[in-house]
């Protein structure tokens, strides 16, 4: 159980953003030096605003962004020694659910070989006997049932939910090790929201993946994760488990965030956003501070001149913060 | 609040008229905001809360039409029909009497044009001359939240927080007794949300206005109005304060939209969504729209349509089977 499936240590990596034709370019650190590892069947949590490198953590994970260092270990292997083959291995057992079903799948493709694509992927495995049946059993697991019926429709005309159902079939149909889901219902109906969570955390746990959630809602990722690890402008500030983080948050970033959550909100108290301007602008420019000094009511003057280290403050709920 | 109506729609309905179909998007409504008060307006995607916030302007083009109903507005010297009224009167009532922030807002600035030009740009076009209008721009900036240096620069430089109050402080330019706003908060960051919506409820303190509240998330509605409407398929099927709405849910819609979203008093508990989908709008309906989803559906469901009835004092509900288990 307690298995590592991915491990990511120090992980770093800029982005440069163009000032202009004759502009020095910038700097955005979108990682600073991310530590984080999932154990198999876990779901873990990304909480952050837009701009936070959640995204991008998901994209460093699967290989689909380079990172600019550190390391990062799939089941006990550094990612940078695999060979070819074993690269393969890799991307055939990590997948991704992304978050818009409209432009996600594409729109010339029936359902069916849309789920079937990852498979062909690894055809020297499986017979061509087999596959369809696959696929009818990978739409079955992601709620798309009887599957027959789905296979020769195009995405338009399904709806929004189905379509999602079908991006989570072609996500499940290699038997992955673990799944990186980017924002997977924002974009969703709030009454078709809640089948789509039950899934996903029931295919998790029955199947034994790993998940990465990404989400900027911290009361739907409390719902469906294990684990929840709150970013900030390439930081993580927080990290623990789901209860002890939302009923108990540390950092004044998260407390931030989950004062911010409408059916929170006390009409009476002074919230911490209005004692500070919110500058949305700010970027993480990689110098070596805490990412949330710029808004944070008890910044201090080390909080500028050195990032605070993540320090364990309860078994398993770790924060980076000097006020703790 | 006073309990005065500021704008009543009475039996509005509105078709979406192509030469394949006729929509019907909004069915039948009835919706009183009061004078000072936040009335929130919940429901999915497709349901018609914001083909409905257009009436309230007026701001219904083809190939929407308006099939019937009447708009009265009490906020002048007598009670006047919005629909009834010729386009320079329209446009007096427009943004001096309501104005909108629309959905997707933050898109909608002109990119070539300075923050101060695109305020004063509805003032002039209200009477303002082009001095007064200036020296109202950073009142309303400084109302709206957002410092006055931003008045030089282009949409492209601000966030999108800083734009939504941009809007904010157009909708305030001609000092209007009620503002539609139209999910205001969409695609913004939660925090960012959180203090947009605070601006709103102290706008509505400390200037007086009525606030149209639209939006598809019950929680943050429930957070900010007094009362709320719920809309299903272009009907209203619950109306009431927020209290009712949240903690006693008549409607069995209301109460399956409730169940389908985690809270975090809640968390332990499974949530659940609700099976199928809204029915189209192209046929007519028989029956409640909810029936084909409802839990509770009986015979009489897919016969009769029911009507909003009082479930207690001033909590309706258009549903033959109301209430279910307290929460």
């Amino acid at each position: 159980m307690n298995e590592e499936v991915i491990k990511l240590e120090n992980i770093t990596k800029d982005y440069t953003i163009r000032t202009g034709l004759f502009g020095k370019p910038k700097k955005n650190r979108a990682l600073d030096k991310v530590n984080v590892s999932i154990t198999k069947g876990e779901i873990l949590g990304v909480v952050g605003e837009s701009g936070s490198g959640k995204t991008t953590l998901g994209f460093v994970m699967l290989g689909l962004a380079n990172k600019d260092s550190g390391n990062i270990y799939f089941e006990g292997k550094n990612i940078d020694a695999l060979n070819k083959a074993q690269i393969k291995e890799f991307r055939l057992k990590s997948q991704m659910i992304f978050q818009d079903p409209f432009e996600s799948l594409n729109p010339m493709l029936t359902v069916g070989e849309s789920v079937l694509t990852p498979l062909l992927l690894a055809k020297d495995r499986i017979p061509k006997s087999e596959r369809m049946l696959r696929v009818i059993a990978a739409l079955n697991s992601a709620g798309l049932e009887p599957g027959e019926e789905y296979i020769s429709k195009i995405p338009s005309e399904l709806s929004g939910g189905q379509r999602q159902r079908v991006g989570i079939a072609r996500a499940l149909i290699n038997n992955p090790s673990f799944i990186v889901a980017d924002e997977p219902v924002s974009m969703l109906d709030v009454s078709i929201r809640a089948d789509l969570l039950n899934l996903l955390k029931e295919q998790a746990k029955s199947k034994q993946v790993s998940m990465i959630f990404i989400s900027h809602d911290i009361i739907i990722t409390r719902y469906i994760a294990d684990k929840i690890l709150v970013m900030h402008l390439g930081q993580v500030v927080e990290m623990g488990a789901s209860k002890d983080v939302v009923e108990n948050p540390k950092h004044p970033y998260t407390v931030l965030l989950i004062k911010s959550m409408p059916e929170v909100r006390d009409r009476d108290l002074v919230p911490i956003d209005e004692q500070v301007e919110y500058n949305v602008d700010v970027i993480n420019s990689g110098s070596d501070e805490c990412s949330f000094v710029s808004k944070c009511p008890f910044a201090m003057d080390i909080c500028a001149q050195h990032r605070p280290e993540m320090k364990e403050i309860d078994p398993g709920h770790f924060v980076a913060c000097y006020l703790f | 609040m006073t309990g005065d109506p500021i704008i009543e729609v009475k039996d509005a309905s509105i078709s979406y008229i192509s030469r394949r179909e006729k929509i019907d998007a909004v069915r039948n409504v009835s919706l009183t905001l009061e004078k000072g008060s936040i009335l929130g307006l919940v429901g999915e995607s497709g349901c018609g809360k914001s083909t409905l916030a257009t009436i309230f302007l007026k701001l219904i083009y083809p190939p929407a039409h308006i099939q019937g109903g009447s708009v009265y507005y009490y906020g002048g010297s007598e009670k006047t029909n919005v629909l009834e009224m010729k386009p320079p009167e329209l446009r007096r009532y427009r943004w001096k009497e309501v104005s909108m922030i629309f959905q997707g807002s933050m898109n909608s600035l002109n990119p070539v044009m300075r923050i101060s030009d695109q305020i004063t740009d509805v003032m002039i076009d209200h009477d303002y001359t082009y001095m007064e209008a200036m020296d109202r721009v950073d009142s309303l900036l400084e109302q709206a939240g957002i410092s006055k240096r931003v008045k030089n620069l282009y949409p492209h430089e601000l966030s999108g927080g800083m734009k939504q109050r941009v809007n904010i402080a157009i909708a305030l330019a001609c000092e209007p007794k009620a503002l539609i706003a139209d999910e205001p908060t969409t695609a913004l960051d939660v925090v960012v949300q959180s203090q947009i919506t605070r601006k709103l409820e102290s706008l509505r303190k400390n200037l007086g206005l009525s606030i149209l509240f639209i939006s598809h998330d019950i929680s943050l509605v429930g957070a900010i109005a007094d009362r709320i409407s719920v809309m299903y398929a272009g009907k209203i099927v619950e109306v009431g304060r927020v209290s009712d709405i949240l903690n006693s849910p008549a409607h069995q819609y209301t109460i399956a939209l409730l169940a389908s979203i985690p809270t975090l008093k809640r968390v332990e508990e499974k949530i659940s969504g609700i099976p199928g989908h809204p029915p189209r709008l192209n046929t007519t309906i028989k029956g409640c729209a909810f029936a084909d989803r409802c839990m509770k559906v009986q015979n009489r469901c897919r016969e009769e349509e029911p009507q909003l009835e009082v479930i207690e004092g001033d909590h309706q509900a258009a549903c033959f089977f109301p209430g279910g288990p307290k929460r």
